[in-house]
């Protein structure tokens, strides 16, 4: 499947005056709702969708400012912004409950709706939430060292422009890192950096990616978030991801360990992508799956 | 208002504690002053950075004859819980903010905020526009204090006022001494405010080792710059009304007042207050509540 066919299988909703892409999958009565991870989109969920939509109605969408989401014109979104609009989006579907999946950067997005639910602020009702460290090792790849760059307020806006051969890295990255070759063709990489790359996309990464410096910020209302959760939490981390390793190590340090918290080791790097069926195994607990 | 005369106003912070009473929010106390009980306009007020609801002890005695006026020391400062070593977010405060106020039953009340307060104000109308949050707001009044500083713009000279804003806080924290001497260059007339005055606000800030923790709170500088578009479109879009009441002798103000305008589409009045500095309901306590009074009047 093409970015393009991936684009007419969903719908735009305007939330706040903007137009939010979400795909809306599945019949069944349990609500998944996906926050996707950066710098990607809803398009990462592309091998997963089919079997999850068989367990679940699974409604992803692009945050604003990614994949086929209105790009914000020259201001930065915060973390805070992203879970407002994924609030009203799901409001305004009409979802009285759902399970939250979250990835890396949506992670942060389902902490701070966490740390409101929590403060019974909102009224959505929220069953169990998934945290999964990256959608795809693209960040620890490639990104961690360009959001340094990017991250940097005279540099960013520079380095965004200069990247056009970014995709040439990712791409190589990514075959020398043992990771399933299939993924090039399928995942359609270019379409995914083009994506990028449109829209200004490249100009305003830089502010996107301010969200580093909220999760400095946050941390503590964040762990906090964790910490006081009366809602079940899988959170599926690799010991080897340099990024999540920290956080986790500090919660993990911390005495009084919330019960409703699960960790799920993944230590063969499953991913949505290169490994669909076991990611699936892994954190749903979904068997017997014939995919390809 | 004859009794605004300085030294009749007088009272201490052991006093003044004696005037509110404590609200469990979520895990923490909130002190909490709810006065002038059976009147039908409220009027709610979010108090500044290193300051608690004391600087406004000149004021509500007043307001308070034909208002129930709420306020609350923030998390953090005053006679309110003081925080662990944890970073306390301008997020935070507007979650504190909003459960108190639905625990105190209030909607559609007068706003006032001032400093750090304004920021919790736009925070809230931030969650208001995008519809996480129900609370009603009949009218904003905004008094001396920081509007988000756009990076975009940020230049040497607004470096230059958080840089010194930064240090003359740090180094207030130090002592009494150089706390008031600091406290003192805020007022545009110096013997406005008295010895006495500042050693009760210094007490509150003191208060449950409140001053050891309040770098934790700092961070809002960072969350200003974060928030910047947040906003002020939580100020572009608004439909409440603003009104602004300034102390005219303050430096940084034109900085606020351009992004105001910038941001702000309906028309709205700024009252100056002459002679007057960062804290007018401390040193034109009568002039403050006249604006007030007529802000509220004209947006009814």
């Amino acid at each position: 499947m093409t970015a393009e066919n991936w684009k007419s299988s969903g719908t735009f909703y305007s939330i706040l005056n903007k137009n939010i892409f979400v795909i809306d999958e599945g019949t069944s009565k349990d609500v998944l709702v996906i926050l996707h991870g950066y710098p990607t989109s809803s398009f990462d969920y592309i091998k997963v969708l089919p079997e999850l939509s068989k367990h679940y109605r699974v409604i992803i969408h692009d945050h604003l400012g990614f994949g086929f989401s209105d790009k914000p014109d020259s201001f930065t979104y915060s973390l805070i912004d992203q879970a407002d609009f994924a609030l009203q989006l799901w409001h305004k579907m009409g979802l009285k409950e759902v399970t939250i999946l979250a990835h890396d950067y949506g992670t942060s997005v389902a902490k701070e709706i966490l740390a409101r639910k929590n403060h019974n602020l909102i009224p959505i009702k929220i069953k169990r939430i998934y945290l999964c460290n990256s959608s795809m090792r693209l960040e620890h790849l490639h990104l961690r060292n360009m959001d340094q760059l990017l991250k940097d307020k005279k540099l960013g806006r520079y380095i965004a422009r200069l990247t056009s051969n970014g995709f040439r890295k990712i791409k190589n990255k990514l075959s020398k890192n043992n990771l399933n070759p299939e993924i090039h063709s399928e995942y359609d990489l270019k379409k995914v950096w083009d994506n990028l790359n449109s829209d200004e996309g490249k100009k305003e990464i830089h502010l996107l990616s301010n969200f580093i410096n909220e999760r400095y910020t946050f941390w503590h209302r964040w762990t906090e978030a964790l910490k006081e959760s009366k809602i079940p939490i899988k959170i599926v981390w690799e010991k080897s991801d340099p990024v999540a390793i920290k956080e986790i190590a500090i919660v993990l340090a911390t005495e009084n360990i919330n019960d409703n918290l699960e960790w799920l080791e993944n230590s063969r790097h499953y991913s949505i992508l290169d490994s669909p069926k076991y990611w699936m195994k892994l954190v749903f607990k979904i068997n017997d799956i014939k995919m390809f | 208002m004859e009794t605004l005369l300085k030294n009749d106003t007088f009272i201490s912070s052991l006093d003044w504690k004696r005037k509110g009473s404590l609200v469990p929010v979520y895990n923490k106390n909130i002190f909490t002053i709810d006065t002038g009980g059976d009147h039908e306009n409220c009027i709610v007020i979010l108090h500044g950075y290193l300051s608690s609801s004391y600087d406004y002890h000149k004021v509500i005695p007043e307001l308070s004859k034909n208002n129930r006026v709420i306020i609350h020391d923030l998390i953090g400062f005053g006679l309110s819980d003081k925080l662990e070593n944890k970073y306390f977010t301008i997020i935070d405060q507007s979650d504190y903010v909003l459960e108190l106020w639905d625990i105190l039953g209030l909607n559609n009340f007068t706003l006032i905020a001032h400093n750090y307060g304004n920021l919790i104000t736009q925070e809230i109308l931030a969650r208001k526009n995008h519809g996480t949050t129900n609370i009603e707001i009949k009218n904003i009044l905004f008094c001396n204090g920081s509007v988000p500083v756009n990076h975009t713009n940020y230049l040497d000279k607004h470096t230059f006022y958080t840089d010194e804003d930064s240090k003359k806080m740090v180094s207030m924290l130090t002592s009494f001494g150089i706390y008031k001497k600091i406290m003192r260059e805020f007022f545009y007339d110096e013997s406005k405010i008295t010895e006495e005055e500042l050693y009760e606000m210094w007490t509150l800030l003191e208060y449950n080792n409140g001053r050891e923790i309040i770098n934790f709170i700092y961070n809002y500088v960072r969350e200003r710059k974060i928030f910047w578009n947040r906003w002020t479109s939580a100020l572009k879009d608004t439909t409440v009304p603003i009104d602004l009441v300034w102390g005219k002798e303050q430096d940084l103000t034109d900085d606020c007042m351009i992004n105001l305008k910038g941001a702000k589409n309906t028309p709205y009045n700024i009252y100056w207050i002459e002679k007057s500095g960062h804290f007018p309901m401390l040193e034109s306590p009568k002039e403050w509540i006249l604006f007030v009074l007529k802000g509220q009047l004209i947006n009814t």
